[in-house]
Order: C-alpha cells, then sequence, then structure tokens
C-alpha cells in the first residue's frame, strides 16, 4: 500500500518535471504545479500508511562490495515523508500563479525534483544511496536558491550556500566511512547492528553531526542559511525551509541515534547544548535584521535549534536508561520541527505576499499592510502567532512540552547531565522571550502602524491559489495546536521504532485531551480547552464594555505632542529592538564608524565567520605547507610516481 | 455542604475580578500615607475603571483590529490564568488542567504580545516606546523565571501549582530551605519588574520617557482603557496569588469547598497579600527607579540568585 | 479645523467623571509661575490625590484640560490637538490670568489673548499665578463638588477706558 502510493508519488513528480517541458510556458507550469500537489497528496497517503499500516522494502545487489541497496520506509521514514508532503501541497497550490524572475518552467522542474529527491532520501536503506540523494537535493538546493541570484545584493547566497553544503556532505561522508570501516555494509540496519569501538562511534557521531547541523543551520555552521533563503523566491524558501530543512533532522535520528544507538551521555549533552546555543543566537541575530526574509530565516535557525534540543535530551534520557524521558525528547523534537514546516512555510509564503504588495522586504520601508491586504495579514498572523509560541498554538504546545522535557533534567543519575539540561532550559527560555519581541516587531512593522512607502493600488487582490496556499498552510498550522492530541498520538506511533516503545501512551492525562510530559503528576496543559476556553472567556470583556459603555467615539489624529504628524515619529523596527541591541551589545560587537559627520553601526555576525573563517585559515596554512611538494616540476612528479610505486611494490613483497 | 466545583472555579475568577483593583488601591493610598500624604481612596481604582468604561472612546486614525481587540484578549487571557492556580481552593478545579505554571506563564506572555502589538499599531511614538521597552523587559525576565520554576520543580518534584502547594505544606523544612528561599526571592525580583514598580518603573510618574508599560496603552481611550488598567491591577494580582499560594504560604485555603472555608480562604488570601503589598510599599518608598539600561543589572541580579538556588539544591540535595 | 465645541452642559458632562477625574496640563505659552503653582498641587500638602484627581501624560486618558498661559499662536494647534485627541465627555480649564483672558500679554501679534478664543472654557480660574488651592477649588468647581464663591463681578482696568 505505501510502496504503491510512494511510487506513484514519484512518478508525479516525475511527470511533474516533464511536464514543464511543454509549449506554453504559462500552462505547463501550471500542470507541473498541478503534478507537484498530486504528488504531495500521495506522499501524504505514503506516510500514513507507513505509519498505521506499515512501510515497504525493496532492494537490488549492487555488487562491487556495496551489497544489496534498495529502499526501506519505516514508520520514522514515514513521518518524515508525510511532514514533507503535507507542507508541500499548500506551497504547490501557492505556486500555481507565483511571478519568478527567470524561466518559470525550469523553476517548476526544480521544484519537482527536489521534492522527489528529498523523499527519495527519506526511503534510501543504505548510505550509499542516502548520500546520492542527498548531493541530488543539494545541487537542485543550489539552483533552487541561487534561481533569481540577479536580485540586488543576493548574488552569491547560492555560492556560499553550495560551500557549506559541499563541506557537511564530506563530514557525513567521512563519518559513514568510519562505520563502514567496521560494519562492511553500507546497508543502514547492518550499519547499526555493528557495535563500533568507543572512539570511533564518537568520531563518526561528531562527523555526521556536524554535517546534518549544516544543512539544519545550527550555530556555529549557520553561515549559509540567513544568506540562503531570502535570496529564494518565496515559494522556493517555503519549500526549502518547510520541507527540504528536515532531511537534516531525519539524518541526524536515522544515523545518529538509529545506525549509532545509545552513545555516552556527552553525546546527548553536546546536542543539547548545541541546539540550546543555536536557538538563543540565532533569534537574537534575528532580532538585529531588518530585512523581513533574514529575519524569518534566523528563526529557522532558532527552531532547529529547539528541535536539536529534544534530539539531545533524548539521546541524554537514552544514554541514562529513562525510556520515557527518551521517547520524550524525540517525540517533542519531531513534534517541533512539524510545527516549524508548517508555520514557517506559511511565514515565506507571506513575505512573498508582501514583497508582491511592495516591491521590498525591508522592515522599516513598510506598515500599514494589515489595512491593505487583510487576508494575508490574518494568516501571516497565524505563523507569527505560532512561531512566537503564543498559546493556544503549535509552537505553544511544542516550546512547553521543550521546557517540560528539559525540566525532567532532575531524572538524570549524574549532575554532568542535570546541569546542561536546566543551562539549555534558560537558554532556551531566553530564546523564546526573545522570539516573542521578534515576532512582535516585525509584525508590529510590517503590518501594523502607517504606511511608510506607496504599496501596489491591487495589494489585496492576490492570484487566488496563492491565498488559498496559505490559508491551507495557516489551518494546517493551527490545527497542529488545537488537535495537538491527535498529533502527539502520530507522532508517537511513528518514533515508537527508535528508542522506545509508543511513548504517546503515557503523554495523557484525565481528561486525554490533556497533554502530560511522559511522568505522570508532574505538569499538565491543553492547547485543545484553551483554544476552546480563551474564546468564551473572550466574552467576559465584551460583555462587561457592552453592558457598561454608554457611548462611541471618533476617530482622530495620533497624538504625537500635538506636532503634525511629519511621518517617522512612529517607531520602525529598528528603534524598537535597539533596546535589546543594546544590553547585548556584548554579544553583538557591533561595528561602529563615523565618517563625514555620519555616524553608522553595524552589527555583523561574527559567531558566522568565525567557524569558517577558522576552516579556512587551516586550509590556507595546509596549502601552504603543501606547495613544497606541489613544485609544477614534471620530472618531480614523476620522482612521485615512481617512490609511491616503489613503497607498493615493497609492501607487496613484505606481504 | 461543599459547593459544586464549577461554582468554586467561577468564584476564583470572580476573586481576581473583583478584589485585584483593590490590592492597586490599597497600595498607592499606603504609598501617600508613608509619603505623608492622605492619598487616594483605596478604592480610587474602581472609581478610574468605572469611568473610562463609560466614557467614549477617541482613536487614532489608521489602527487595524489588532488595537481594538488586544485589551479584551488580554483580560481574557488573565481570566483564564485565575483558572488554573489554587486561588481559593487547594485542590484543582475544573479546567484546572488546561495549563501548569509554565503554561500560565505562557498565557502572560499572550497578553503582553498583543498588547506589544497594539501599542505599535496605534502609530504613536510614545506607545511605541512603551512596547519596545517591556518586550525588552521581559524577555531578560523571562530566563530567570523558568530558574526559578525549575527550582520548585525539583523541590517538589512537579510542575502544576496545586501540587506544588500540598508539597509545601506537607513539610516545613522545605519552606526553609535555602535553594526554596532563593528561588522566592529571585520571583520576587520579578514580580517587582512585571507589576512596573520601583526600582524597573515608577507607576506614578508622568513623565512619557520615562516609561515602560504605562506608555504601551499611550494611545487606548474608553472602556479599552478601562480594560488595560483592569488588565494591570489583575497580572499583580495573580503574581501576588502565585508568590503566596504556591510559593511562600499555601496554608489556609479551603481544602473541602464549603462556603465558609472558601470564605475564610479569601479573608486569608488578601491578608496575605496585604503583607506582601506593604513589602513592595516599602521598596517602593526607598528606592529610586532605575535608569532604562541598569534594567538588566537588576534582572542579572535576580538571575543570578535563580542560578544559586539550582545549584544550592544539585550540590546541597535541598 | 473645525471649531472645537463642548457637547452638552458642564453638569451632564462631569456626571460619567464620577470621583476620578485625569488631567492633562497643557502650557499654552504661560510664563511659568502657573506650573510651580500646579507642581504644588502634587506635594503632600495639597495632595490633589485624595480627592481623585491625577495628572497624566496621554490626553487620551484624560477627562480635563488645564490650559495656562494666554495661547500663544505657535501653541494654538497643539493645543487644539490635545482638545481633539481627549475623548468625549471632557471639560477645559484655563488657568491663570493670561488663559482667562489674555492677561499682561493681552491679544497680540504673538498671543491669541486667552484659552477661549480656540476651546470652550467651562470654569475660569484667574491669578496669576492662581495659588494650589486656587486651581483646586476651580476643579472641583468644574465637577460641581464646590460651590461657586463669587459670582458676576466685573472687573474694570484703567478708569475711563
Amino acid at each position: 500500500m505505501s510502496g504503491a502510493a510512494f511510487g506513484f508519488s514519484l512518478l508525479a513528480f516525475a511527470l511533474g518535471a516533464l511536464a514543464a517541458a511543454l509549449p506554453d510556458k504559462r500552462i505547463s507550469m501550471q500542470i507541473s504545479f498541478i503534478f507537484s500537489i498530486l504528488g504531495g497528496l500521495l506522499a501524504v497517503a505514503t506516510g500514513a500508511a507507513a505509519i498505521y499500516g506499515g512501510g515497504f522494502g525493496w532492494s537490488v545487489d549492487l555488487g562491487y562490495g556495496i551489497g544489496r541497496a534498495g529502499a526501506d520506509l519505516d514508520a520514522l521514514g514515514g513521518f518524515f515523508v508525510l511532514a514533507a508532503g503535507m507542507v508541500s501541497v499548500p506551497v504547490s497550490l501557492y505556486s500555481l500563479d507565483h511571478e519568478v524572475q527567470g524561466s518559470r518552467r525550469a523553476f517548476a522542474a526544480l521544484y519537482n525534483l527536489i521534492l522527489a529527491a528529498t523523499l527519495l532520501i527519506f526511503v534510501s536503506d543504505n548510505a550509499f544511496a542516502f548520500l546520492f540523494f542527498w548531493e541530488v537535493m543539494s545541487v537542485l538546493f543550489y539552483s533552487l536558491v541561487a534561481f533569481e541570484d540577479l536580485k540586488e545584493g543576493r548574488m552569491g547566497a547560492g555560492y556560499v550556500m553550495s560551500a557549506a553544503s559541499k563541506l557537511g556532505t564530506a563530514l557525513i561522508l567521512a563519518a559513514f566511512l568510519l562505520v563502514f570501516l567496521k560494519s562492511g555494509s553500507f546497508v543502514f540496519g547492518q550499519m547499526a547492528s555493528t557495535r563500533l569501538p568507543g572512539m570511533l562511534a564518537s568520531a563518526a557521531f561528531v562527523l555526521a553531526f556536524v554535517g546534518f547541523g549544516v544543512k539544519a543551520g545550527m550555530v556555529p555552521v549557520q553561515l549559509w542559511l540567513p544568506r540562503a533563503y531570502p535570496a529564494a523566491p518565496a515559494n522556493a524558501a517555503a519549500l526549502l525551509a518547510g520541507v527540504v530543512l528536515n532531511v537534516a533532522f531525519y539524518g541526524i535520528a536515522r544515523f545518529n541515534m538509529s545506525v549509532l544507538g545509545k552513545g555516552p551521555e556527552w553525546w546527548g549533552i553536546l546536542v543539547l547544548l548545541v541546539g540550546a546555543v543555536s536557538a538563543a543566537v540565532g533569534i537574537l541575530y534575528g532580532i538585529a535584521q531588518k530585512d523581513l526574509g533574514r529575519f524569518v530565516a534566523y528563526s529557522s535557525i532558532e527552531n532547529a535549534g529547539i528541535v536539536l534540543l529534544g534530539l539531545g535530551a533524548s539521546m541524554l534520557g537514552w544514554s541514562a536508561g529513562l525510556k520515557p524521558l527518551a521517547g520524550l525528547g524525540l517525540l517533542v523534537a519531531l513534534y517541533h520541527m512539524l510545527h516549524h514546516s508548517a508555520s514557517k512555510s506559511l511565514l515565506f509564503l507571506g513575505v512573498g505576499a508582501v514583497e508582491r504588495a511592495s516591491g521590498t522586504t525591508d522592515m522599516d520601508l513598510l506598515g500599514g499592510l494589515a489595512r491593505r491586504m487583510p487576508l494575508v495579514s490574518v494568516l501571516f498572523l497565524v505563523g507569527a502567532f505560532s512561531l512566537a509560541g503564543m498559546p493556544p498554538s503549535s509552537g505553544f504546545a511544542t516550546e512547553w512540552l521543550s521546557l517540560e522535557t528539559l525540566m525532567q533534567g532532575f531524572r538524570l543519575p549524574s549532575l554532568a547531565g542535570r546541569i546542561p539540561m536546566a543551562l539549555a532550559g534558560s537558554l532556551l527560555a531566553l530564546a523564546s522571550g526573545l522570539a516573542i519581541l521578534g515576532f512582535v516587531k516585525v509584525y508590529g512593522s510590517v503590518f501594523l502602524g502607517r504606511p511608510r512607502s506607496e504599496y501596489r493600488k491591487d495589494a489585496d487582490k492576490a492570484p487566488l491559489s496563492s491565498r488559498l496556499g496559505m490559508a491551507l498552510l495557516a489551518l494546517l498550522a493551527a490545527s497542529l495546536g488545537v488537535l495537538a492530541p491527535l498529533w502527539i498520538r502520530l507522532i508517537g506511533r511513528a518514533s515508537a521504532g527508535l528508542v522506545s516503545g509508543d511513548i504517546s501512551e503515557r503523554m495523557f492525562g484525565t481528561p486525554s485531551v490533556v497533554l502530560q510530559p511522559a511522568y505522570p503528576n508532574f505538569s499538565a496543559l491543553s492547547p485543545t480547552l484553551l483554544a476552546v476556553a480563551l474564546p468564551l472567556l473572550l466574552l467576559a470583556p465584551l460583555g462587561i464594555v457592552a453592558v457598561v459603555r454608554r457611548s462611541r467615539g471618533r476617530r482622530g489624529e495620533v497624538w504625537a505632542s500635538g506636532e503634525r504628524r511629519l511621518g517617522g515619529t512612529e517607531y520602525t523596527s529598528r528603534g524598537f529592538s535597539n533596546p535589546i541591541r543594546t544590553v547585548f551589545a556584548d554579544f553583538y560587537l557591533p561595528r561602529e564608524e563615523v565618517k563625514e559627520r555620519i555616524y553608522t553601526t553595524r552589527i555583523v555576525p561574527w559567531i558566522e565567520s568565525s567557524f569558517y573563517e577558522a576552516a579556512a585559515r587551516l586550509l590556507l596554512w595546509i596549502t601552504r605547507k603543501m606547495k613544497v611538494i606541489q613544485s609544477g616540476n614534471l620530472s618531480a612528479y614523476l620522482a612521485y610516481l615512481f617512490a609511491v610505486l616503489l613503497v607498493i611494490l615493497l609492501y607487496a613483497a613484505v606481504q | 455542604m461543599a459547593l459544586p466545583p464549577v461554582v468554586l472555579q467561577a468564584l476564583q475568577v470572580l476573586t481576581l475580578l473583583i478584589f485585584s483593583p483593590l490590592i492597586t488601591g490599597v497600595i498607592s493610598r499606603a504609598e501617600a500615607i508613608l509619603q505623608a500624604r492622605k492619598g487616594p481612596s483605596v478604592f480610587q481604582p474602581y472609581y478610574d475603571i468605572w469611568k473610562y468604561l463609560r466614557k467614549s472612546r477617541s482613536t487614532p486614525q489608521g489602527v487595524s483590529w489588532i488595537y481594538f481587540l488586544a485589551p479584551y484578549v488580554a483580560f481574557a487571557s488573565y481570566m483564564s490564568i485565575a483558572m488554573l492556580i489554587p486561588v481559593l481552593t487547594s485542590f484543582p478545579l475544573p479546567l484546572g488542567y488546561m495549563g501548569d505554571i509554565l503554561g500560565g506563564a505562557f498565557l502572560f506572555s499572550l497578553a503582553a504580545f498583543f498588547i506589544a502589538l497594539a501599542g505599535l499599531d496605534s502609530g504613536s511614538p510614545y506607545s511605541g516606546l512603551g512596547a519596545s521597552r517591556a518586550m525588552m523587559v521581559s524577555v531578560l525576565a523571562e530566563p530567570t523565571l523558568i530558574f526559578v520554576f525549575f527550582t520548585v520543580a525539583l523541590i517538589s518534584k512537579t510542575d502544576l501549582p496545586y501540587v506544588m502547594g500540598e508539597s509545601l505544606r506537607n513539610s516545613w523544612a522545605t519552606v526553609f530551605s535555602a535553594s526554596h528561599v532563593l528561588s522566592i526571592a529571585a520571583f520576587f525580583l520579578m514580580i517587582l519588574v512585571d507589576t512596573g514598580r520601583i526600582p524597573i518603573e515608577s507607576s506614578s510618574s508622568t513623565l512619557e520617557f520615562g516609561m515602560i508599560d504605562e506608555a504601551r496603552i499611550f494611545e487606548h481611550s474608553g472602556p479599552e482603557m478601562a480594560l488595560l488598567k483592569w488588565g494591570t491591577a489583575m497580572k499583580q494580582f495573580l503574581l501576588y496569588v502565585i508568590f503566596v499560594n504556591v510559593l511562600v504560604f499555601p496554608w489556609g485555603l479551603s481544602a473541602d469547598g464549603r462556603p465558609l472555608t472558601v470564605f475564610l480562604a479569601l479573608v486569608l488570601l488578601l491578608a496575605k497579600m496585604m503583607v506582601v503589598a506593604a513589602v513592595v510599599v516599602g521598596i517602593e518608598s526607598s528606592f529610586a527607579k532605575l535608569r532604562l539600561l541598569k534594567i538588566p543589572e537588576f534582572m542579572g541580579a535576580g538571575f543570578i540568585l535563580s542560578v544559586l538556588a539550582i545549584v544550592t539544591f544539585y550540590l546541597g540535595g535541598r | 479645523m473645525d471649531e472645537a465645541r463642548a457637547i452638552g452642559t458642564l453638569e451632564e458632562r462631569v456626571k460619567a467623571f464620577g470621583r476620578s477625574l485625569h488631567v492633562r496640563h497643557v502650557d499654552a505659552g504661560s510664563c511659568g509661575a502657573c506650573e510651580s503653582e500646579i507642581q504644588a498641587l502634587q506635594n503632600p500638602y495639597y495632595d490633589l490625590h485624595r480627592v481623585g484627581l491625577f495628572f497624566t501624560p496621554s490626553p487620551r486618558h484624560a477627562d480635563l484640560l488645564l490650559v495656562t498661559g494666554p495661547v500663544t499662536r505657535a501653541m494654538e494647534r497643539p493645543l487644539r490637538a490635545a482638545y481633539e485627541a481627549m475623548p468625549e465627555p471632557k471639560i477645559v480649564i484655563a488657568a491663570c490670568g493670561p488663559a482667562c483672558g489674555g492677561g499682561i500679554y493681552g491679544r497680540s501679534y504673538a498671543t491669541l489673548g486667552g484659552v477661549d478664543r480656540v476651546l470652550p472654557v467651562d470654569v475660569y480660574v484667574p491669578g496669576s499665578p492662581p495659588p494650589p488651592l486656587s486651581l483646586l477649588h476651580g476643579i472641583l468647581l468644574a465637577l460641581g463638588r464646590m460651590e461657586q464663591k463669587i459670582e458676576h463681578t466685573q472687573h474694570t482696568t484703567g478708569a475711563g477706558r
């Protein structure tokens, strides 16, 4: 069942890619996207079938010592396929009428292909195929990011992205090879059944973690991410951030957890702390941005951090033998990932709509869009509301669950595990507070207040398909919070095989709409009930005012101490975040300069460049040393060849 | 005869609605007396709210629906928090499992989120200033609050406010344990922050540029202003309830839900709050307001206290 | 700009205030003497809070506009803006001689000569500056909480003019 659905889904994407070659530009693009919708729906069916019915397996012998390789979809992979399908369908719907600079049919083809490649990553049963599709995905990722690289000042985003991606792949490859040394097989199942010696396993763990982390955008290897997403067309950014990004978490779950298995305590601590730092640093830099797209991209770093936090807590619990904690952490991580996928795609589509209406994403030039495009502003608010973690949204449920997971730190046997859990909790609290500030700033300066520039006359006349796509995503995002128990059951089932049994059985209190993180009588929360109760409670103040109020009011000028509103007296996005920039000046290290009586201050994220600058310095140092042997003299190279040959012959003789 | 739980829950919310302005009134009156004034009536906040409810509104042009909705959302979220915490009874009431103490913290943020958005929506430079500063202050308070909740959760092995109180009631030793006292101190500092008291904000000041919370609602008038003012009082009342009925002195709550014990619990709650109010009045009358960018240092002090609390617990076992 | 006009009689308007009144003070070109008297209102001796009066910086929160000074031309528009921004019902008090009728500044190229040339004044508090108790009396008079002491007295300056 799931196998057939998967096959048809791939077929749909392939047909979609082919359809882009049809004669009429516009029609071919639309047919292509209709196929991607179809493929997405089939992916949803595949995922659901894999979780509830059962996956599929299929393999052939490839020979050459690689062994059998093929496709294998289990419940965990099924969950990722489901998530990819669910989020991609509305994004494809949005894309039907979205304007893209450059060849629209090429864009549609790439769009279909990257979806197919992403799905194939989730079913690859061996490292070889996994890496192959990973690279295909990376190349397509690059072409989507660089698709509109004519955009001013955005040249090079794709280039940085592809360089970072190469680094990540190299690290992942190294990790796979380390395991292969011992297992002699690239098939994940066989790799998992080999027990590696401690040092080797740890090396593989760290390499793979950093490698996947590059794709997830974790600190300090996130350099490419805030550049890449805003450079891509809005619907491509939505797809990349909402669908493709998840491969990184899949990689960590599949390789670092499933293949390498239970590890020492410090693995979990490492992931936990990197996640916590990513969450705080990501959103801190996000707040300092004045470009809407960049803020949304930095928020992805924050959310990647929160997912890693959950995974880290899971590993920590696992290594301590606390099955409920291990299961809880994993469930929370996957839940947060799903929440982020839906809300973040929604926001990127919203950024596209804003850019369409105003021609800019500079927040200091926007404002007052809520009155110009009411529907988009409400849908954007759903996403912002949820990513800010406001009750009763999905972000609220997942952030609460993450904090509750970290609170279980006291159940860990050693102090070495407990302290990082508490520390991560406080960093997460800081990050979630900053996220609220960030989204207030973004929503306030883009949609509220007064317009700061001229907008298109038909700002609210976005194509129906694009509005429908955003509305669907908003519905999905809202359902993730309001129907939390259903989703938790699904994720519990999907993640059952990895570290513990189905944890969702322990996730509900009485009545069963109340969430309870794995340990009874510790805490309780019900987004569902809150979603019912809060609107009902809203009736109380409305009633009080309706009964007591005596007169209506009128409108007038805004009060600015009697001054005529000269424009620009209202707070800008930069002004709004200035207190935070000042408080965290020791972190931001802003570069100030006075040139020709003009004072400028810029925040250049040192943390972004630090890792890569160090890596580049190391590489340059190595190449300088290598120059000694690389003389360029042909006879010298012949001598090297001869020497190598001699060594090999000697080695053979000794053997 | 015990009252039905639904009635008790309604009473909890009504207690919040009815008595929250009283605490604000008592504090202003007490401060005035300390300053050798007669001061406003303790019922002054009621008079203010009543007046604003009946006044018309004067709205700046160009605002969106957020400006109007925000006061109502804030009001509703404060009401919902009253259902989650032990205001009158020592046992959980219907819908009390909608959230624990962390869930309550998120509901406080919901109110702050909407009020800040409304401040930006009004387009006034002053409310933008207030929104920006208030968000900064609440961001900085967040890690401390979480550490306090962590510590209390460690001590009582739970995050449910009712169970937290229960575990304190069962052991006097816990109440006086070092980590508990430290986390109470940290929480108290955060109460000063969140209720806009000296040394963070001078609640009686009329200088626009020195304001934080008050400036956010600069452009609201009429019924919405009444709700915001009432909401500020409710927020303070809720924080005091958490402080006295969960963290410091969870005694005297109604254990059986009989009308008499509920009434006693109410009287005792107000008495406990008066004690907290007296401390707040003492602080308000003896310190000066901090400069805006000195506030992080005050927050830092609170954070250190909360870190000490957690470290003391892990190293000392208590 | 439309002519500012009060809606309803003073009694009708102040009925809504009850025991709470928020005051927005606008200095429309005063010499500064009234400001020091208004400051004195807030000290513990006069303590205007005890009668439920509070100063507020936002006209949106204010019920009473307390204007000092003869209304210079530069301050005319801000004064109107402050009145406009206040929600109904609202009252206006002209505090100090210049605010009541121009005072020693009179009507000139620089001043309009009294608040009532711009806004509908409900209570005039003469004196330059009026002492705090006069101000308090004026406010309470407007609220109907005190009786008017002198009525219909004509003041003329300089004989035979």
